[in-house]
Protein backbone atom coordinates (compact mmCIF):
# COMPACT_ATOMS: atom_id res chain seq x y z
CA UNK A 1 0.00 0.00 0.00
CA UNK A 2 2.70 2.50 0.91
CA UNK A 3 4.56 2.21 -2.45
CA UNK A 4 1.42 3.28 -4.29
CA UNK A 5 0.91 6.13 -1.86
CA UNK A 6 4.49 7.27 -2.40
CA UNK A 7 4.04 7.30 -6.16
CA UNK A 8 0.74 9.12 -5.79
CA UNK A 9 2.34 11.83 -3.68
CA UNK A 10 5.02 12.27 -6.27
CA UNK A 11 2.36 12.72 -8.92
CA UNK A 12 0.80 15.35 -6.70
CA UNK A 13 3.97 17.40 -6.76
CA UNK A 14 6.04 16.22 -3.82
CA UNK A 15 9.66 15.98 -4.82
CA UNK A 16 11.18 14.13 -1.86
CA UNK A 17 9.05 11.14 -0.98
CA UNK A 18 10.23 8.14 1.02
CA UNK A 19 8.54 4.79 1.30
CA UNK A 20 8.99 3.09 4.66
CA UNK A 21 7.68 -0.20 3.38
CA UNK A 22 8.51 -2.23 6.48
CA UNK A 23 6.00 0.04 8.20
CA UNK A 24 4.29 -0.01 11.53
CA UNK A 25 5.17 -3.62 12.31
CA UNK A 26 8.86 -2.93 11.86
CA UNK A 27 8.64 0.15 14.08
CA UNK A 28 6.88 -1.69 16.88
CA UNK A 29 9.12 -4.73 16.55
CA UNK A 30 12.05 -2.47 17.33
CA UNK A 31 10.40 -1.47 20.58
CA UNK A 32 9.83 2.12 19.51
CA UNK A 33 6.93 4.14 20.90
CA UNK A 34 3.61 4.68 19.17
CA UNK A 35 0.62 6.93 19.68
CA UNK A 36 -3.09 6.22 19.49
CA UNK A 37 -6.21 5.63 21.49
CA UNK A 38 -6.64 1.94 20.85
CA UNK A 39 -6.28 -0.76 23.40
CA UNK A 40 -4.21 -3.76 22.62
CA UNK A 41 -3.26 -6.83 24.61
CA UNK A 42 -0.07 -6.52 26.67
CA UNK A 43 3.04 -6.90 24.56
CA UNK A 44 6.39 -8.52 25.12
CA UNK A 45 7.95 -5.07 25.35
CA UNK A 46 5.96 -4.29 28.46
CA UNK A 47 7.14 -7.34 30.40
CA UNK A 48 10.71 -7.81 29.26
CA UNK A 49 13.77 -7.02 31.32
CA UNK A 50 15.62 -4.39 29.32
CA UNK A 51 18.97 -4.94 30.96
CA UNK A 52 19.92 -8.62 30.92
CA UNK A 53 23.59 -9.55 31.40
CA UNK A 54 25.65 -9.51 28.23
CA UNK A 55 29.19 -10.43 27.38
CA UNK A 56 31.65 -10.27 24.55
CA UNK A 57 32.54 -13.50 22.75
CA UNK A 58 36.19 -13.07 23.71
CA UNK A 59 35.59 -13.00 27.47
CA UNK A 60 36.49 -15.98 29.62
CA UNK A 61 33.66 -18.18 30.82
CA UNK A 62 34.76 -18.09 34.45
CA UNK A 63 34.75 -14.29 34.50
CA UNK A 64 31.32 -14.07 32.92
CA UNK A 65 29.79 -16.61 35.26
CA UNK A 66 30.73 -14.61 38.32
CA UNK A 67 29.18 -11.43 36.95
CA UNK A 68 26.00 -13.15 35.83
CA UNK A 69 25.48 -14.87 39.16
CA UNK A 70 26.08 -11.67 41.07
CA UNK A 71 23.37 -10.04 38.99
CA UNK A 72 20.92 -12.82 39.83
CA UNK A 73 20.73 -14.35 36.39
CA UNK A 74 21.42 -17.81 35.03
CA UNK A 75 21.96 -16.81 31.40
CA UNK A 76 24.32 -14.41 29.68
CA UNK A 77 23.71 -13.11 26.18
CA UNK A 78 26.67 -12.91 23.87
CA UNK A 79 26.59 -9.74 21.80
CA UNK A 80 28.90 -7.84 19.49
CA UNK A 81 29.68 -4.12 19.91
CA UNK A 82 26.45 -3.27 18.07
CA UNK A 83 24.51 -5.44 20.53
CA UNK A 84 23.66 -7.96 17.86
CA UNK A 85 22.86 -11.24 19.57
CA UNK A 86 25.45 -13.85 18.65
CA UNK A 87 24.70 -16.51 21.18
CA UNK A 88 23.79 -17.46 24.70
CA UNK A 89 25.58 -19.02 27.64
CA UNK A 90 23.46 -20.86 30.18
CA UNK A 91 25.33 -21.36 33.40
CA UNK A 92 23.89 -24.82 34.00
CA UNK A 93 25.26 -26.02 30.68
CA UNK A 94 28.87 -24.94 30.91
CA UNK A 95 31.86 -25.64 33.11
CA UNK A 96 31.54 -22.53 35.22
CA UNK A 97 35.24 -22.52 36.08
CA UNK A 98 36.36 -22.82 32.49
CA UNK A 99 39.06 -20.54 31.18
CA UNK A 100 37.77 -21.05 27.65
CA UNK A 101 36.35 -18.12 25.75
CA UNK A 102 32.64 -17.54 25.71
CA UNK A 103 32.63 -18.06 21.97
CA UNK A 104 33.91 -21.61 22.44
CA UNK A 105 31.02 -22.69 24.63
CA UNK A 106 28.10 -20.46 23.66
CA UNK A 107 24.95 -21.72 22.00
CA UNK A 108 24.91 -19.82 18.70
CA UNK A 109 21.76 -18.41 17.14
CA UNK A 110 19.30 -18.61 20.04
CA UNK A 111 15.64 -18.03 19.27
CA UNK A 112 14.33 -14.48 19.59
CA UNK A 113 10.94 -12.80 19.70
CA UNK A 114 9.83 -9.33 18.66
CA UNK A 115 8.86 -6.63 21.13
CA UNK A 116 5.37 -6.09 19.69
CA UNK A 117 4.27 -9.70 19.97
CA UNK A 118 1.29 -10.57 22.16
CA UNK A 119 2.63 -11.29 25.63
CA UNK A 120 0.06 -13.92 26.54
CA UNK A 121 0.67 -15.84 23.32
CA UNK A 122 4.43 -15.77 23.77
CA UNK A 123 4.08 -16.73 27.42
CA UNK A 124 1.86 -19.68 26.51
CA UNK A 125 4.38 -20.76 23.89
CA UNK A 126 7.16 -20.64 26.47
CA UNK A 127 5.15 -22.80 28.85
CA UNK A 128 4.34 -25.37 26.18
CA UNK A 129 7.98 -25.65 25.23
CA UNK A 130 9.31 -25.45 28.79
CA UNK A 131 11.35 -22.36 27.96
CA UNK A 132 12.29 -20.17 30.92
CA UNK A 133 13.65 -17.19 29.01
CA UNK A 134 13.36 -15.69 25.56
CA UNK A 135 15.53 -13.06 23.96
CA UNK A 136 13.79 -9.98 22.62
CA UNK A 137 15.50 -8.39 19.63
CA UNK A 138 14.85 -6.02 16.78
CA UNK A 139 14.26 -7.50 13.32
CA UNK A 140 17.97 -6.90 12.69
CA UNK A 141 18.95 -9.00 15.70
CA UNK A 142 19.87 -6.20 18.06
CA UNK A 143 19.22 -7.01 21.69
CA UNK A 144 16.28 -5.23 23.31
CA UNK A 145 15.84 -7.36 26.40
CA UNK A 146 14.97 -10.70 27.88
CA UNK A 147 11.56 -12.12 28.70
CA UNK A 148 11.47 -14.32 31.78
CA UNK A 149 8.62 -16.73 32.17
CA UNK A 150 8.62 -16.29 35.94
CA UNK A 151 7.92 -12.58 35.41
CA UNK A 152 5.13 -12.88 32.88
CA UNK A 153 1.46 -13.20 33.73
CA UNK A 154 -0.03 -16.70 33.61
CA UNK A 155 -1.17 -17.66 30.10
CA UNK B 1 11.07 8.37 -7.97
CA UNK B 2 10.10 7.58 -4.36
CA UNK B 3 13.00 6.32 -2.29
CA UNK B 4 12.85 3.15 -0.26
CA UNK B 5 13.88 3.77 3.30
CA UNK B 6 14.35 1.95 6.55
CA UNK B 7 13.70 2.60 10.21
CA UNK B 8 17.04 4.20 10.95
CA UNK B 9 16.73 6.60 8.05
CA UNK B 10 13.14 7.39 9.01
CA UNK B 11 14.31 8.46 12.45
CA UNK B 12 17.02 10.62 10.95
CA UNK B 13 14.60 12.23 8.51
CA UNK B 14 12.11 12.96 11.27
CA UNK B 15 14.79 14.72 13.27
CA UNK B 16 15.40 17.02 10.35
CA UNK B 17 11.78 17.93 9.76
CA UNK B 18 10.34 15.24 7.52
CA UNK B 19 6.59 14.68 7.51
CA UNK B 20 5.27 11.25 8.38
CA UNK B 21 2.10 9.95 6.73
CA UNK B 22 0.16 6.80 7.59
CA UNK B 23 -1.96 5.64 4.65
CA UNK B 24 -3.97 2.92 6.42
CA UNK B 25 -7.72 3.24 7.10
CA UNK B 26 -8.89 5.55 9.87
CA UNK B 27 -9.58 2.87 12.49
CA UNK B 28 -6.07 1.49 12.20
CA UNK B 29 -4.54 4.94 12.47
CA UNK B 30 -6.69 5.81 15.47
CA UNK B 31 -5.75 2.59 17.18
CA UNK B 32 -2.01 3.07 16.85
CA UNK B 33 0.35 5.10 14.70
CA UNK B 34 3.92 6.31 14.69
CA UNK B 35 4.50 9.42 16.81
CA UNK B 36 3.54 12.56 14.97
CA UNK B 37 2.15 10.77 11.93
CA UNK B 38 -0.55 12.45 9.86
CA UNK B 39 -3.44 10.35 8.59
CA UNK B 40 -3.95 10.39 4.83
CA UNK B 41 -5.45 7.11 3.65
CA UNK B 42 -4.40 5.87 0.26
CA UNK B 43 -7.92 6.06 -1.10
CA UNK B 44 -8.18 9.74 -0.37
CA UNK B 45 -4.86 11.03 -1.67
CA UNK B 46 -6.00 14.00 -3.74
CA UNK B 47 -4.62 17.44 -4.39
CA UNK B 48 -7.03 18.78 -1.79
CA UNK B 49 -6.27 16.24 0.92
CA UNK B 50 -2.50 16.58 0.62
CA UNK B 51 -2.70 20.35 0.90
CA UNK B 52 -2.05 19.94 4.62
CA UNK B 53 1.45 18.72 3.79
CA UNK B 54 4.36 21.05 3.13
CA UNK B 55 5.67 20.27 -0.38
CA UNK B 56 9.00 21.77 0.55
CA UNK B 57 9.76 19.13 3.19
CA UNK B 58 10.41 15.41 2.77
CA UNK B 59 7.42 13.11 3.16
CA UNK B 60 7.64 9.56 4.52
CA UNK B 61 4.72 7.23 3.88
CA UNK B 62 4.09 3.94 5.62
CA UNK B 63 1.41 1.33 6.12
CA UNK B 64 1.33 -1.89 8.16
CA UNK B 65 4.17 -3.87 6.59
CA UNK B 66 5.71 -4.72 3.26
CA UNK B 67 3.36 -7.64 2.48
Amino acid sequence: MSPRAAWRLERLGFTEVYDYAAGKVDWMAAGLPTEGNGTHPPRVLEAMDADPPTCDPTERVADVVALVRDAGWTTCLVVNPDRIVLGRVRLDRVDVGSLASVEDVMEPGPATVRAHEDLSEVSARMQRRSVDTLIVSTPEGQLLGMLRLDRTPPA
Amino acid sequence: MPLATDRQRVRELLETGAQLVEVLPRDEYDDEHLPGAIHLPLKSLTADSVARLDPGRPVIVYCWDAL
